[in-house]
């Protein structure tokens, strides 16, 4: 009876110092939730990220796609889950920095803990490699003489592409273009090659192939960088127009993780972002890799959110 | 004849003994995968992708295609048993498959489903290796205006598979169709008859929808009639009749056709080309009364479809880079992860690579088949299990299924709710198939037109802007009238 009693108070103790557990953690499997269906972009920078951090971390990190709402579901999981490091999320910067301006995402994106960044995807304006457009003052030229003619493609939803049209359309001095809604990168390039749209602003995963063939041209970066198409002579909208659309992803963890948690993650995150073979492996998904640490990628994201509230409101109005 | 050498080539890394066993492992696995209720294709390929991480490129790919493939044979075997849809391409087979177990003959609609698979698979990758390039383009001619055109094509052919009363065909489509209403508005990206909930802010998803109209409603009615139930049944022969081939052989051809030219075209998915094989056949039939109840035609032709979809899907992967379904679209990322870019250049760059994987579709295709036939009768004695013990362990796998297709344990309620609704629905004779149909069709057909009108600035003409996009919507208008011009018709000339 005795010894009951004093297995039970040791295991009460052990449970109740949370100093112990933050000390030891993680202590047991934790959840890394992606919320878009596995195989895109963001999925995979994940699953790479994952298999290195949990080397470091001595426990397996599960990747678990939650698809929904643009992403937004699985980040409101992460959002409400209990801060102990076991929940974490893998964000693109639709999450942190649109959407919570064009619609209602139930949650503060920068009151996420944010643990650190991986990579920036890179953004361009796309026409098709036989359109008459040679460069973007062409097709602004165009759009303008010809109002509400222009048809291009969203990646679906109100996403980072949008954005990068709305501002593009504001900075040139304004012009009213279609927009056809589709799933993703890969639907709208197969839009662009079949010519039911002329011009889109797209990312590099679903488009490297067909830059490379020549079936479509790129016209202007919308990222802050893109050396491949830099190097062909493709200005930036920073440089032309004085914007640029950027897409932080980051990890991140629910609101109030205990700072030794989110320290410790961080740590092995800056590790994997070090290691050869996971950069290689990052590179060949066509991301430009950036790491910055949980406060560094907080800034950047509260600063382009702010930015972004203005083209919130734009869109607001191509809507109505 | 280049192609031929290349293949050859292709045959000799396919062959090797390792990506041999990455093909047989995948195959296995995919044909679990495929049994177990709700774990697709999708889910089982997403759970292996970090193991590729660790295995050189091609062997990864080789065992990620056969788990592809796998799973659409594997979803069958439930299905014809069971009338559980192991993936939802699968629900199609159910309607005469599991007729047929139920008359003892759940050996031989397994049999003809691997030989249908078999045939439509091996056939596809012919096609593959023959005509990739220049079959892409047709993908390149399916705009939304022609895309829209198939799904009205589609939808009138679901109301075909409604059993015996146009009425109530017709009633379950229209539930069907409301059910794809809410979710987020394509448009303008707000949310439509949510409700406020997160969880329907993609829709009701089709998995648990259709595992519960199915599955769960066949196990609750058979618990208060057990005298109509399968395994009550005398088996018969496990082994195909002569008649029986001479009756599939067409069906598999025509079958094959459709999922080959059906697969072409990126984001269809796997349910419609099968609903178009099944209708076919029915109409083609000479007994079209005999559908409905265990007409080896309405498993053969569906199965040879499905397989033959599942690598002729592969086409817009190698030649666009464009994923033709979900379940390609985490292949794409595979691809992406070993440093291939699927598209017009991954021949040029990677010719090892890409005929390597296409042999070792025939090689699965094979492997599959020579798996698959011996098993038949191992699966047929499942049914012999007693109830008491099978029902509780398809009722948890369903559940689980349904679980992660999305982690969502909303949708295990979704699989509750309309588990009960497909009891209700069998017990008042009132068919669910229009309805778990045009939930899936629904949302392609609202995205095509909305699409083409946004191309259109509005303008509802550009729905008839190409020949196949007109020529489309007038076979779906005689489809509609077809059984009325056959009345007008018949007593003039009598069929053959």
């Amino acid at each position: 009876m005795l010894r009951l009693i004093v297995v039970i108070a040791c295991t009460l103790g052990v449970l109740l110092s949370g100093g112990v557990e933050a000390q030891e953690y993680p202590t047991r499997p934790i959840r890394l939730i992606v919320g878009y269906g596995a195989g895109g972009a963001t999925d995979l920078a994940a699953r790479i990220i994952a298999d290195h951090m949990e080397k470091t971390l001595r426990q397996p990190i599960t990747v678990e796609n939650r698809p929904g709402g643009n992403g937004t579901v699985g980040t409101r999981a992460v959002f409400q889950a209990a801060p102990d490091g076991y929940t974490l999320g893998m964000t693109s910067g639709s999450i942190l920095t649109v959407l919570p301006w064009t619609m209602d995402v139930g949650f503060d994106p920068l009151k996420l803990t944010f643990i650190g960044s991986t990579h920036e995807s890179f953004y361009a304006l796309f026409v098709k490699g036989d359109s008459p457009w040679k460069t973007v003052q062409e097709l602004v030229a165009h759009a303008k003489a010809h109002p509400n003619q222009l048809v291009t493609a969203n990646s679906g939803g109100f996403g980072l592409p949008d954005i990068a049209m709305a501002q593009l359309a504001k900075a040139a001095g304004g012009f009213a273009y279609r927009t056809v809604p589709t799933s993703g990168g890969a639907e709208q390039v197969l839009k662009l090659l079949a010519g039911d749209v002329q011009a889109e602003a797209n990312s590099a995963a679903a488009t490297i192939s067909h830059l490379k063939s020549g079936a479509i041209r790129a016209l202007l970066v919308f990222s802050t960088s893109w050396p491949e198409l830099e190097k062909l002579g493709v200005p930036l909208s920073s440089k032309v127009y004085g914007f640029s659309a950027r897409n932080l992803s980051a990890v991140v963890g629910p609101p109030s993780l205990p700072e030794p948690v989110r320290r410790t993650l961080e740590d092995a995150l800056a590790k994997a972002m070090k290691d050869a073979d996971t950069l290689a492996k990052l590179e060949k998904i066509g991301e430009f890799i950036e790491y910055k640490t949980g406060p560094q990628i907080r800034d950047a994201a509260a600063k382009v959110q702010a930015e972004q509230l203005e083209i919130g409101k734009i869109l607001d109005k191509v809507k109505k | 004849m280049d192609a031929f050498w290349s293949l050859l080539s292709g045959f000799g890394v396919a062959l090797r003994p390792a990506n041999l066993l990455f093909a047989l492992v995948g195959s296995v696995i995919g044909t679990a995968v495929g049994v177990l209720p709700g774990i697709g294709p999708i889910a089982g390929i997403a759970i292996l992708l970090p193991l590729s991480f660790h295995l050189d490129a091609t062997g990864a790919i080789i065992m990620l295609a056969a788990i592809y493939y796998g799973a659409m044979y594997g979803g069958t075997i439930t299905t014809v048993l069971m009338r559980v849809p192991g993936e939802a391409a699968s629900a199609v087979t159910a309607i005469d498959g599991y007729e047929m177990a139920k008359q003892g003959r759940a050996g031989a609609a397994l049999a003809i489903a691997a030989v249908g698979s078999f045939i439509g698979g091996t056939i596809a990758t012919m096609v593959l290796v023959a005509a990739a390039p220049p079959l892409a383009r047709v993908a390149l001619s399916f705009g939304p205006p022609e895309f829209f055109a198939l799904m009205v094509l589609g939808l009138t052919l679901v109301v075909g598979l409604s059993g015996d009363s146009l009425v109530t065909g017709l009633l379950s489509a229209l539930v069907g169709l409301g059910l794809s209403v809410p979710g987020t508005d394509l448009v303008d990206g707000t949310p439509r008859l949510t409700f406020g909930s997160a969880n329907l802010l993609d829709g009701i998803n089709f998995v648990p929808v259709i595992m519960g109209l199915y599955g769960i409603g066949e196990i609750l009615a058979n618990l208060d009639a057990r005298a109509v139930a399968v395994g009550t049944a005398p088996i018969h022969s496990t082994m195909l009749t002569r008649q029986d081939l001479a009756d599939s052989a067409l069906p598999i051809a025509r079958g094959t056709v459709i999922g080959i030219l059906l697969g072409l075209i990126p984001g269809i998915g796997t349910i419609l080309p099968t609903i178009a094989s099944y209708a076919v056949e029915k109409r083609v039939s000479r007994h079209p009364q005999r559908f409905g109840k265990g007409a080896i035609e309405g498993v053969a032709g569906p199965e040879a479809t499905n397989n033959a979809y599942a690598n002729g899907a592969l086409i817009p992967l190698f030649t666009l880079g464009v994923p033709a379904s979900p379940t390609i679209a985490v292949l794409l990322g595979a691809f992406m992860m070993n440093g291939l870019t699927p598209g017009p250049f991954l021949f040029k760059e990677r010719p090892d690579f890409v005929w390597a994987v296409i042999a070792s579709l025939y090689v699965g295709n094979v492997i599959l088949l020579v798996l698959n036939l011996p098993l038949v009768g191992l699966w047929v004695k499942l049914l012999r299990v007693p109830y008491s013990i099978l029902f509780p362990l398809v009722l948890a796998f369903t559940a689980v299924g349904a679980y992660v297709t999305r982690n969502s344990l909303f949708d295990v309620g979704v699989l509750i709710v309309f588990g009960f609704l497909g009891y209700v629905c069998k017990k008042i004779d009132f068919p669910v198939a229009p309805m778990a149909f045009t939930l899936i069709l629904g949302p392609l057909t609202e995205k095509a037109l909305r699409q083409a009108l946004s191309m259109s600035g509005g303008d509802l003409a550009i729905l008839t802007r190409s020949y196949l996009a007109t020529g489309l919507l007038t076979v779906s208008a005689l489809v509609l009238l077809s059984p009325l011009l056959s009345r007008l018709w018949r007593p003039v000339s009598p069929r053959r």
